[in-house]
């Protein structure tokens, strides 16, 4: 039930503990930012990216803006490296006993879009599709297990939010690895929440936004998709992080959203 | 260009007169996951329709079972060559081994078709819910079987067959739970998934070859029996049971005759 006047809400109420992958930069920091703002007294904010730099300034944005004493964690990690997850982990999840927290949210944001020169038919090598998919795929899904078994339990409102693409149901040249990840990450959201209905589960698409992932995708060399993001541009759909992350939030916040959904920012579809 | 999709309870038989391209032209055809199952009816299935000279290539775990597969397909016809390999895709290393093995026995140019059927894969732990795949060697180690062996084994397969300058035609098997997710299948709807946009990308960035996500429908197969007394919920055990009571499950050989069918239509 949303609060009025401050802009809490069940979601974001007080004691809520929330991740965010991919904090260092981008998307991950201006939701970082947005958060903030709205969880309550008691919360905790973890940040994971693999620029401790980077991590660093979006807690200064955070603390800059945010009004209310808000513990801030930091976390440096390589998703990459399934070694380390035990201690990653750890180091997320640390001192969440039992009733520390009344709602429980982890937006998976932390992304690559792997080697954008290769065509699909030129990944020979499995060793380095698997690496992507460790990063994009395994890692996301390893820590949602982990989320679901420290917030075990129907006492804490449990929200995840995996941040997708329109390319993960529109494929697009030279975005072989990103695209087949995201349609993988959207399908096993959608059975999660068939399985867990006590679960909000929400797959977002936050649209073409002015961060250096999209710079990258638009020197990949290839002229249709250059093509493709100027075109967005000179329609002036380019959003800016913050206001896809404003989108996303109100989503969150509204709270009306079938679990397990993939929504758009430009509502392009609704899957 | 997108792929198509078909599905084999949809698929209509071709009518009367119509020819069998596939007899027309030597084909060099390599089969995954050909031990068993659908893979194994799709290597008969081949070996019904395929020229005089062609050869299938036939890779899968179990060796006992494919000398059984090779047994099969020699008997549909004398006249073509039968190679099985032995190998574990969900290795790494085995990719790269298939080839560098075939380029001793086959020469690509000798032929006017090349064909690769993607089937080779596995269901997952279907005893475990979405929060319980929490171990990160085996999450990796199922993306490895089931999406990344399937897309280097394809780049592997056109660079193998690039000398021959043959017609090429990719099959992704894929399935209804690749879009209809379901429960205790969260890792088979991930991979399969990703293998049919993986695919998708392919045909958008080679208009040149012919790719097909082919879904074999409900199979009457080990997969799903495995699926009917291992799955942790009891409504997913109690749909296959159904389907299999109502004989709904579709025979593997049916469907592999269908695919073959379809496969020739775009030749």
């Amino acid at each position: 039930m949303a609060s009025a006047g401050l802009g809490l809400s069940a979601v974001f109420g007080p004691a809520t503990f929330c991740a965010v992958t991919g904090g260092s930069r981008g998307l991950g920091r201006s939701i970082a930012v947005l958060l903030a703002e709205r969880l309550g007294e008691g919360s905790r904010l973890v940040l994971t990216g693999r620029s401790l730099q980077g991590l660093q300034e979006t807690k200064r944005q955070v603390e800059e803006k945010c009004p209310n004493q808000l513990e801030v964690k930091l976390v440096t990690a390589d998703m990459g490296d399934s070694t380390a997850y035990p201690a990653l982990f750890y180091d997320i999840f640390a001192d969440t006993g039992p009733g520390a927290f009344q709602n429980a949210l982890i937006i998976h944001n932390a992304a690559s879009l792997g080697d954008m020169g290769k065509k699909a038919a030129e990944h020979f090598d499995p060793e380095i599709l698997n690496k992507y998919y460790a990063t994009n795929l395994t890692s996301v899904i390893a820590l949602t297990a982990k989320f679901m078994e420290v917030f075990s339990g129907s006492n804490v409102r449990r929200t995840v939010v995996n941040i997708s693409s329109a390319v993960a149901v529109e494929p697009l040249r030279h975005h072989a690895l990103y695209s087949s990840g995201k349609a993988a990450r959207n399908m096993f959201f959608k059975v999660m929440a068939e399985e867990e209905p006590d679960v909000r589960v929400l797959s977002y698409s936050p649209g073409p936004m002015a961060t250096d992932m999209l710079q990258t995708v638009r020197s990949c060399g290839d002229k249709k998709v250059e093509d493709r993001f100027n075109a967005m541009e000179s329609k002036g759909l380019i959003l800016s992080p913050d206001a896809s992350a404003k989108h996303m939030c109100t989503l969150l916040e509204e709270d009306k959203f079938k679990s397990g959904a993939f929504l758009d920012v430009f509502g392009r579809f609704s899957l | 260009m997108d792929v198509p999709t078909l599905s084999a309870v949809k698929m209509a038989e071709g009518g009367e007169g119509w020819t069998h391209p596939f007899s027309k032209r030597k084909s060099l055809c390599v089969v995954t996951g050909g031990s068993r199952g659908f893979g194994r009816s799709v290597a008969v299935a081949l070996a019904e329709e395929v020229a005089r000279g062609s050869h299938i290539v036939v890779l899968g775990r179990n060796s006992e079972s494919l000398r059984d597969t090779e047994k099969l397909s020699k008997a549909m016809s004398p006249h073509i060559q039968i190679t099985t390999l032995f190998g574990d895709l969900s290795k790494c290393s085995v990719t790269g081994s298939i080839f560098a093995c075939l380029r001793f026995q086959v020469d690509p140019t000798d032929y006017d078709h090349a064909l690769l059927v993607n089937n080779a894969g596995s269901v997952g732990n279907v005893s475990r819910r979405t929060w319980e795949h929490g171990d990160p060697q085996e999450l990796d180690s199922y993306f490895n079987l089931n999406v990344a062996s399937a897309v280097s084994l394809t780049a592997k397969f056109l660079e193998f067959v690039r000398p021959g300058n043959l017609t090429c035609t990719i099959v992704n098997v894929t399935c209804d739970e690749a879009h209809r997710p379901m429960k205790c299948h969260s890792l088979y709807c991930a991979g399969k998934a990703a293998r049919e946009m993986m695919f998708r990308v392919m045909a958008q960035e080679e208009p040149h070859l012919r790719i097909l996500s082919y879904n074999p429908g409900p199979l009457e197969t080990e997969l799903k029996t495995t699926v009917m007394v291992e799955a942790a919920d009891a409504e997913v055990r109690e749909e296959i049971r159904r389907l299999r009571d109502d004989n709904q499950l579709i025979d593997p050989d049916v469907s592999a005759r269908k695919l073959v069918l379809f496969s020739q239509k775009f030749l």
